[in-house]
Formats: C-alpha cells, structure tokens, sequence
C-alpha cells in the first residue's frame, strides 16, 4: 500500500520547502518471530507539514518509527530522511529531532542529560540550558529527572530533540502527561515549526489533539495502511445519502468500490466515493435519492470508522 | 572536536554524573580498611606478625590486581547494561547511529574510569597498609618502583575488567543478568576450567593478575597482559557484533 500524505506545496506552505526533509517509509515489513508488525508499509511526510501518525494500540506505529530512526531493523522495504538512512545522516542530531518513549536516568538531572547529549553531537553545552528554558525546567533542571512528572519528562524529551534545532521532528506522543498550557505550547511550536518549512511527525493518542494541530494524517492497524491523506480532504471525504432503499444502496455502493453504513432509518454514509460517482451509481441501479451532500465527520468519529473494519475482521 | 572525542566525553559524563563510581569508591574504602584491620589485628598461626616481615609479603597484601578485575568487571557490567535498563543506549545511538563507534566510546570511558577506580582502589590499599604497619615491629619494606607496579597492575586490570563487564552487559542488556554473567565469567568459570585442565590456572584472571602485580610468575608478565587484554576483547568483540546486527529496543 502506498499513500502520499502531504503535498510539496500548498496556498500557505511556506516558500523553503527542502525536499532533502521528507520522511519516506516505502514497502517496509517488520517481523518479531512469526509475527508480522508491520506489513507492507508505504507512506511519505512532506516537510512544512504536521504529520499525525494514528493507530490503535499495538498497532505498530512505535515500530515504523523505530525503523525510520534505525533503532530496529526493516526485513523488508527502507526507510528514508531525506533519501538517506538514517544511519547514513552525516550529523544526525542536527537532522532529526527524536523523542520517543522518556530514556532517562533516573538517578541524573534534567540539565546533565541535555548536556550529554550535546556532547556527543558536539553541540554546545550552553544550548542544553536554552532549551530547558524553552520548555519550562529551568527551575527544575538540577533535580533527578526520576522525580520528574511525566508532564516534566516529556517536556525534557522535547527539549532533547529541540537540541540540534533540526528541520525534521519525529516525536512520539509528545503530549501525553502535558496539562493544556502545556499541550497550547506544544501545537504552537509545532505549528510554528511546519511553517518554516520543517517536517513535523507525530503520533498520538490525543485524536482531538491531532485535529487541531495536524495538516495530514497517516492512519495504519495492524502494521497496515488505513487510510492517508490531508486531514481536512479526508474529514469531507464522506457522503450523506437520503433514500428510500437504504439497504438496497449499500450493497450497490460495496460493489461498486465504496462503503456504506446505514443511519437513522432512509440515510447512509458513504466513503470512497466521490458525490457524482454516488449519483451516477445509484441511477444505473434505479435508486431513487432525495438527498445527497457532503459530511464533514471529526478524527475521532473518522479514526473509529477507520480502525474498526480490522478489529471485527480480527474478531471474526 | 572530532566525533570519538564528543562521544568519550559524552560518555565519561555519563558516568560521573550518577552515584555509581562513588559506590564503588565507597566500596573500595571499606576494602583499604579491612587490609588495615588485617595488618592490626591479623597474625599468624603462630600468633606472629610474620606475614608483613618482608617486602614480598607486603607487596603480595597490596597486590591489589585482581580484585580490580573482579571488581571493575561488575562496575563495567552494571554501567553498560543500566543503559539498556534506562533507555539511555536509545540517545546514545540516536546520536550516533554507527553503533560500533557508539558502543567503542563506551568501552572506552567504563575502562577508563574502571581503570581509575581500580587505581585508586590498589593506591588506597597501599595507604592503608603504610599506615597500619608502625602497629606492627615491621616497616615500610615495599620500593616505590614495586609500588607504582602494584598500581599500574591495578589500572590495567582494572582497564580490562571494566571492558569485559561492559562487553558483558552490552551482549545480556539487563542489570541483574548482566551481573550474573560477569561473576560467571569471572568467578565461576575460571575454577571450572582450572579443574578441566590444570594448565587453565597459569592463564585465569586471577593468576595472571598476580603476575602483573608482581607478585606470581606462573606466565612471563608481557604474556599475562596479553591475556588479560584478551579475557576483555572477546566480550567486547562480541558485544560490538552484536550490537550493530540486533535492534536497539
């Protein structure tokens, strides 16, 4: 499955786009034994866009980013920055900005991790003290990050991938534990990073979150593609029908490609299907309409839609 | 800088910036006191203070060599393996995604600072001992030239212990099992292989230690270090395979 999620250039994208900053996962499969988690993977994140990488739980999403940072290897299919490996990144640090799951000594201060970081990428030490400043710790810089909040973690996680200030962001669940001052902060800076022609790569739990701070979203279950697409194209890409034979329409629209689910009565939605397409198939199939018009549905009702075909098929 | 300079540094940071070296400090403390004990308070059977009456009695009591191995082989196991316990390898390789350099800065700092402790733990024992000594009808009987052996020994025991802990811990990537294989390795097998083949005990860690020090002459001390280097490399030979082939998390 491939998708292209976001588009090089839009109204509002910004001038400097860099193509060297696209993430491109093509045809990746990752296998744990005999298990499969991710499964014929494609999906690109174009830069001055915020990317929301969705799944349910398990879903493989912590594994695609692990492959796209070489933390874990691909059996199948690469995994891209740039046209580069990441491995192959001659000064990663400065590249990409990383913050996964918190990877801190307990027993070690908030400022002393940032230092050691910027050790090794040879960024200097003064930046370390910035950055906690930029999130918030400063206060808190000399304290075991042990004692630390979960809020405070993640903030010193994306302190950490803020370090090198690199044009590409891959952060996984980065508002988790943030309370909404936090959260504001972090869409603004996110926001405020895709607009200057960063990519911005995230997944979350936070569906409503990723409503208002994502531009395109990759959605994937079971280590396969869902769905992707811009968000805002994908939250119109359903269809309200009102007709007298419900039932008789939906089995049309199935075999015609698309997929229906019957509401209230005489309505239907509809999705993977365009309007005309909609009305030219169900004139063919002598189905009178009454109603035809675009739904706007929100991530949560979509994300649900999206997911749930796989889990029946997993119950079955 | 250039990248292994950044990653040492980075590395060496890591580990003076938590509680472990000054654990092992403490530890090393205790054991200089308890050589002193034994010097006060320790006679022979005969009750006599014989066993401090010549020089190579007293540099066999200072011999610090391989408890320095021992010791700084689990300090090297913990070090590296917590890495993995934490999460801490996952910035390190992020960092420098060619792990072997990655896992080369690290052995490098825990042989270091190993080395160092071990050092300092060997010059510790020698204070002790200097000290508890006017306790005793004996002197000082040691040459400094002896004394700075003890304490190269040391070092370098130290050195090659900490790489062998630390290759350990980077191949079980888990504190308690990366521990356990350590004492396997460095108190377990070297008895049973000395059981298998008397010929195995001129060439166990602890004999060879001795040799270094000054005090055994069982090899030639240019073979012994040879084959200390040795007990160390092949672990972290392995650890350094195995890190590039298998995933990080």
């Amino acid at each position: 499955m491939t998708a292209t999620v976001a588009r090089a250039t839009t109204a509002e994208s910004p001038r400097n786009l860099r193509p060297s900053q696209t993430l491109v996962i093509d045809h990746v499969t990752k296998r744990y034994g005999r298990d499969t988690v991710v499964r014929d993977l494609s999906f690109t994140a174009q830069p001055g866009r915020v990317t929301g990488f969705l799944g349910p739980n398990g879903a493989g999403k912590s594994t695609t980013m692990k492959i796209m940072l070489d933390l874990a290897a691909a059996d199948e299919g690469r995994a891209t920055i740039g046209n580069k490996r990441y491995r192959d990144l001659t000064d990663p640090t400065r590249a990409v900005g990383v913050m996964l799951e918190p990877n801190f000594h307990p027993g070690r201060s908030g400022r002393d991790h940032l230092r050691i970081v910027a050790l090794a990428a040879g960024i200097p030490p003064a930046r370390a003290d910035e950055m906690l400043e930029s999130v918030g710790l400063t206060v808190a810089a000399h304290r075991r990050a042990g004692a630390y909040s979960l809020g405070m973690r993640q903030r010193l996680g994306l302190a950490a991938a803020l370090l090198g200030d690199p044009p590409v962001l891959i952060l996984d669940e980065p508002g988790n534990g943030l309370d909404p001052e936090g959260i504001r902060t972090l869409r603004k800076l996110l926001r405020a990073r895709a607009a200057q022609g960063h990519t911005v790569f995230v997944s979350s739990h936070l569906l409503a979150e990723v409503e208002h701070l994502a531009d395109d979203v990759v959605v994937i279950n079971r280590g396969r593609l869902v769905t992707a697409g811009s968000l805002a194209d994908l939250q119109h890409a359903a269809a309200f029908v009102r007709t007298p034979a419900p039932e008789r329409l939906r089995d049309v629209i199935s075999a015609a490609g698309g997929s229906a689910q019957i509401r209230s009565g005489d309505g239907l939605l509809v999705r993977g299907m365009d309007l005309d397409t909609i009305g030219e198939t169900a004139f063919h199939a002598g189905i009178p309409i009454h109603e035809l018009s675009p739904e706007a549905g929100s991530l949560e009702e979509l994300f649900l839609n999206w997911t749930s075909g796989d889990v029946e098929e997993v119950e079955r | 800088m250039n990248p292994w300079m950044n990653l040492m540094r980075a590395e060496l940071r890591k580990l003076t910036t938590t509680k472990m070296p000054w654990a092992f400090l403490i530890v090393l403390v205790v054991i200089s006191g308890i050589t002193a004990a034994a010097v006060i308070f320790g006679t022979d059977m005969d009750g006599s203070k014989d066993f401090v009456s010549t020089a190579a009695d007293q540099q066999s009591l200072m011999a610090f060599a391989a408890n320095a191995f021992m010791g700084a082989g689990l300090f090297g196991a913990i070090a590296v393996a917590r890495g993995y316990a934490h999460g801490t390898v996952v910035p390190m390789f992020l960092t420098s995604p060619r792990r072997q350099r990655a896992m080369l800065a690290q052995l490098a700092a825990v042989a270091l600072v190993g080395g160092l402790l071990a050092a300092v733990g060997a010059g510790l024992t020698v204070v002790a001992v200097a000290l508890a000594l006017p306790t005793t009808d004996y002197g000082f009987l040691v040459p400094a030239a002896d004394v700075v052996r003890i304490l190269a020994a040391s070092g370098f025991a130290g050195a090659a212990g900490a790489v062998l802990g630390g290759g350990v811990g980077a191949v079980v990537r888990n504190t308690g099992g990366a521990v356990t294989g350590a004492v396997l390795l460095l108190i377990i097998a070297p008895p049973l292989a000395m059981q298998l083949a008397s010929e195995a005990a001129s060439w166990v860690p602890s004999t060879l230690a001795t040799v270094l020090a000054g005090v055994g002459d069982e090899v030639s001390t240019p073979a012994a270090g040879l084959a200390i280097a040795a007990w160390a490399l092949i672990p972290a030979a392995i650890a350094l395979v195995a890190v590039q082939r298998r995933d990080v998390v």
